[in-house]
């Protein structure tokens, strides 16, 4: 073959042509810190997804709470030891006639004893069964959807009955949506900071992979390759290793969610609530996995693409 | 991007100096202009700065002093994203032929192709024929490692002239090959600098610059001698 012959074969047609995730150029599969790099991203995932679970469990079930009490009142008659059945009675049907004559007021029913005793028993054990202790009597109101009662006036009426208070749960419900608000932040702020430091190992890994690829990145620059194209190698394989962690950490973590919840079912179900998530919760925690291989690869290609900037 | 002018220089330097960082200038005051379709030889004894010359030439390097023009380009000025486009367009031979080890002999070849987004279709087909023209067509899927010191120089040719560069630089590209490779090497390079191609060869080889003829820029004690010769091979 003559040499124009090899001149005429090497004049190609060029067809430019992106490949975003072609081939490497680098032996970035090689790499010691490729091994160790699904095992922090899984471990920082694993985390991340736990306290997320935890934190929308816990809103969660202060919403079902929440959402429980709205609507509904407790009126309570203080434990009298010197007032007899016949008069406990009576003081009972004198707060229920009130009640239940009062506009906006759709019912009000007495809580026995046998259920007041279950509601205190896990705390008091056999003991609250017995028959001598007193117990306060409650009666549970339930308000229509539109009422507008004046609880200081209800109040002033029953303040014929000796020992009556009302509850409207008021307070206990803005401390719930406190509790569950702060729980979400924490959570919030657990996972920024497990992604700060996903980034940082991601940061670290990178640049080791830079310095000991210098030489054939010198080689890729020196035929005209765009730093895009150096970068892209680093994020892909940041991604994929990153994503296979990823997902075994999610994983991981809602076995380990369903094994409290279990644990909370089993040993103290009177005490502990059913942790339970919404579809909304399960789509946060499914989308992380993507969000942090995401935040990996993003991370590795901005960390490649400062320090080639050094380069010429 | 600002086009080239075919009459003007490929490399255009005017006093221009290097050093690195605060030791002596290893080039001083170099002037010299490359026209298109030209071939010179480099010579010099060792340290003399044919490396650096030449590292300067396939922009791995700013000079510290005067001004340096690439295809009409002032690289000083050139924005570094434009600087890609300009070294796509030089082939380059290194004396240590900077092969990358993970691939085979097909791939490094193939890579300033593939860099340049040629079909693959016809990178394996053309890849494929010239390793077969320079000899290795039974080393197709070897790796670097497995080459001897020569296998891997004409690996590097054939990298380096792949992609039929404007401008081809090449660092002592027979120093590991015998005399009859080594004539059919420059023989490869001689045919593309009738096709065009500016060619710049660094070389200790005196029978090879005496037997192509072609003008030999000398540098000694960092400056640059332009001897013209007469007579080819």
């Amino acid at each position: 073959m003559s040499s124009r012959r090899i001149m005429d074969v090497v004049r190609l047609r060029r067809r430019p042509r992106p490949r975003p995730w072609g081939r490497t150029d680098l032996a970035l599969t090689t790499d010691e810190g490729r091994a160790y790099l699904p095992w922090v991203i899984g471990i920082m995932s694993f985390l991340a997804a736990l306290a997320l679970a935890a934190a929308l469990a816990v809103s969660s079930t202060a919403n079902r709470w929440t959402a429980g009490l709205t609507g509904t009142w407790t009126v309570e008659i203080a434990a009298d030891a010197t007032v007899d059945d016949r008069n406990a009675t009576d003081r009972l049907a004198a707060v229920l006639d009130v009640l239940r004559n009062t506009p906006g007021v759709v019912q009000a029913e007495p809580v026995g004893r046998e259920q007041l005793t279950r509601m205190i028993e896990p705390w008091l054990g056999p003991g609250a069964s017995a028959p001598d202790l007193p117990l306060p009597q409650l009666v549970d109101v339930r308000l229509a959807p539109d009422a507008h009662i004046d609880r200081d006036a209800l109040a002033q009426r029953l303040a014929a009955v000796p020992g009556v208070t009302i509850d409207d749960h008021h307070g206990w419900v803005q401390r719930l949506v406190r509790l569950a608000d702060l729980a979400v932040l924490f959570a919030l702020v657990v996972v920024v900071l497990i992604g700060l430091a996903a980034s940082g190992t991601v940061v670290f890994a990178t640049r080791a992979g830079l310095a000991a690829h210098q030489d054939a990145i010198e080689i890729l620059h020196l035929m005209g390759a765009h730093d895009s194209h150096i970068a892209r190698q680093f994020a892909r394989m940041v991604l994929r290793r990153g994503a296979i962690g990823a997902v075994l950490g999610v994983i991981a973590a809602i076995a380990m969610f369903y094994a409290i919840a279990w644990a909370a079912r089993t040993i103290a179900p009177s005490i502990l609530p059913t942790l339970r998530l919404g579809a909304l919760d399960w789509v946060a925690i499914a989308a992380l996995p993507f969000a942090v291989s995401a935040v990996a690869a993003l991370t590795a290609w901005q960390t490649v693409m400062r320090a080639l900037r050094k380069m010429l | 991007m600002q086009r080239d002018n075919d009459q003007q220089p490929v490399v255009q330097f005017e006093s221009v100096g290097l050093r690195y960082g605060v030791g002596p200038e290893v080039l001083r005051d170099i002037t010299l202009a490359l026209e298109p379709g030209s071939f010179h030889f480099l010579t010099g004894a060792s340290g003399a700065g044919k490396s650096s010359l030449l590292r300067l030439m396939y922009l791995a390097q700013l000079p510290t002093r005067g001004r340096l023009t690439v295809f009409g380009r002032n690289v000083a000025t050139t924005p570094r994203h434009e600087l890609p486009a300009l070294r796509r367009r030089i082939g380059v031979v290194f004396q240590d032929f900077r092969l990358l080890d993970h691939l085979s002999a097909v791939d490094n070849v193939a890579l300033p192709l593939r860099l340049a987004g040629a079909d693959e279709d016809q990178i394996r087909t053309h890849v494929v024929e010239l390793l077969t023209w320079v000899g290795l067509g039974d080393q197709l899927h070897s790796k670097p490692i497995t080459l001897s010191g020569g296998q891997k120089q004409r690996v590097a040719i054939a990298r380096a002239v792949i992609t039929r560069p404007r401008l081809l630089l090449a660092d002592e590209p027979t120093g590991n090959v015998d005399d009859q490779i080594a004539v059919r090497l420059l023989y490869l390079f001689e045919e593309l600098h009738k096709m065009g191609t500016t060619v710049v060869i660094a070389t200790h080889n005196a029978a090879l610059v005496s037997r192509f003829g072609y003008p030999e820029l000398r540098l000694e004690g960092g400056t640059l001698t332009r001897i013209e010769r007469r007579g080819a091979a």
